[in-house]
């Protein structure tokens, strides 16, 4: 993108075009609120996505969602309030997608975890490459990526995420329970891949 | 408790979210048993692999600027709704103005109605091609790039005429749909702002438009059979100069 451009966009960033002052007070509460989560919102948006174009689009239409509904928005934990609509539009969007390409099926009653020689996991997890970590959350299926994803990078509580994703605080633990113990599989036994 | 139940609450207790009895209960088994104690480990391990920066996904610099112009977009779409009608005493005022221009509207009427209408799509179309990645489609200052590229998308080639030395260098183009016909968007830029200008022949294209519209600047003319509009937010004088250099090159 040349100079001129970005600068463009910067200025825009900087002093929305044409806006009115009736909203402008709604607008820098919703900028101060809500904007400084959209790196938060984009992260979980990307893990569920899986790709960079439609993680943006997801962030974009879930801060418009929140943009309209922000009256509704009663100075709770805002990153929480901003991660429930981005769920929620992320999700959206995979439904939309159909069945997820190269993911597992999910289904909560089945328990097949089977301890499988756990005395060299610590060691191949230590060592394994980035892409392979990654690889192996995105295969997860979305309800299980998810609560990995705003646990251990979004730092969030097991309540906050049931609160987010609209389950349970046992079923954030099972499914935590259960999606830890396929990464540590996946990451473990296809070492040899 | 065997080590299958105790394995499920491993994590949970590393996260600090079980209630102290639980966690207790947890704590005696993997001091005793060195194999739920070593997947206690890799568990700790992989905890600090997912929390790696590098994978954890950054958006692109464009996304909040993004976001805000399009909410900035939909809160002066709400504005406007919101609007009240027409107060009053501007009613009585307007009724006896329009006996005296009345016999002038009816002439102007057709034209009237759909500038208005014209010159709200010439400024939605600005603004959404202000978001990022949406000005142009083929990106060039330079006007031997600009003018082929839309050969093989439009039945006419425009004008592309090259003012970089008057101030005003070309970014590029794109394909634009004006009143549900195809005209060529040439952008130009004048120190941060944005000139968009829409070419279609002239033949059966829509008029003229209000010079004003959510703000942005709006000039009409025909040349050689083709039908232009210049939209930007830029002061109305440094337009006028635009359109006088843009006439002049492009003849």
């Amino acid at each position: 993108m040349p100079l001129a451009l970005r600068l463009v966009d910067d200025r825009i960033g900087l002093e929305p075009i044409g806006m009115k002052d009736g909203d402008s007070s709604a607008q820098s509460r919703f900028d101060a609120a809500i904007l400084p989560h959209v790196r938060s919102g984009y992260n979980l948006a990307r893990w569920l996505t899986r790709n960079d174009a439609d993680a943006e689009d997801v962030v974009q239409e879930a801060a418009l969602r929140a943009w309209r509904f922000f009256r509704s928005y009663r100075g709770e934990n805002a990153r929480a309030w901003f991660l429930t609509i981005v769920r929620r539009t992320g999700m959206t969007w995979l439904s939309h997608r159909g069945r997820e390409k190269d993911s597992e099926e999910f289904d909560e009653a089945v328990h097949t975890d089977r301890d499988d020689a756990p005395d060299p996991e610590r060691l191949a997890i230590e060592q394994a490459g980035v892409e392979r970590i990654r690889a192996a959350l995105e295969a997860l299926p979305a309800p299980l990526r998810e609560v990995v994803v705003l646990r251990e990078q979004e730092g969030l509580s097991y309540k906050q995420i049931a609160t987010i994703a609209g389950i349970p605080i046992g079923t954030v633990m099972s499914r935590l329970a259960r999606a830890r113990s396929r990464l540590l599989r996946a990451l473990s036994a296809e070492k040899e891949k | 408790m065997d080590c299958a139940e105790i394995r499920d609450q491993i994590g949970a207790l590393q996260d600090g979210e079980l209630d102290p009895a639980r966690a207790d209960r947890v704590r005696r088994h993997l001091s005793e048993c060195p194999e739920c104690a070593r997947r206690g480990a890799a568990l700790d391990a992989l905890r600090d692999r997912l929390k790696e920066p590098s994978m954890i996904h950054a958006p692109s610099p464009e996304l909040v600027p993004r976001i805000r112009t399009a909410v900035a977009w939909e809160a002066r779409e709400r504005e406007e709704r919101r609007r009240p009608v027409v107060p009053v005493a501007w009613l009585a005022l307007a009724a006896a103005a329009g006996i005296v221009i009345g016999a002038l509207a009816v002439l102007q009427r057709e034209r009237g109605v759909r500038s208005e209408a014209l010159a709200a799509e010439l400024a939605g179309d600005q603004v959404r091609a202000l978001l990022p990645g949406r000005l142009v489609d083929v990106q060039s200052s330079d006007r031997h790039n600009v003018k082929p590229w839309f050969a093989g998308k439009l039945e006419f080639s425009p004008p592309v005429p090259d003012l970089s030395a008057e101030g005003f260098p070309l970014v590029g183009g794109r394909v634009e749909v004006l009143s549900g016909r195809k005209a060529a968007a040439l952008v130009y830029s004048r120190r941060l702002h944005v000139i968009n200008v829409y070419v279609c022949p002239a033949d059966g294209a829509p008029g003229d438009a209000s010079p004003l519209a959510n703000g942005f600047h709006i000039r009409h003319w025909k040349d050689g059979g083709m039908a232009f509009w210049v939209v930007s937010e830029l002061a109305p004088n440094e337009l006028d100069s635009f359109v006088a250099m843009f006439r002049a090159r492009s003849r």
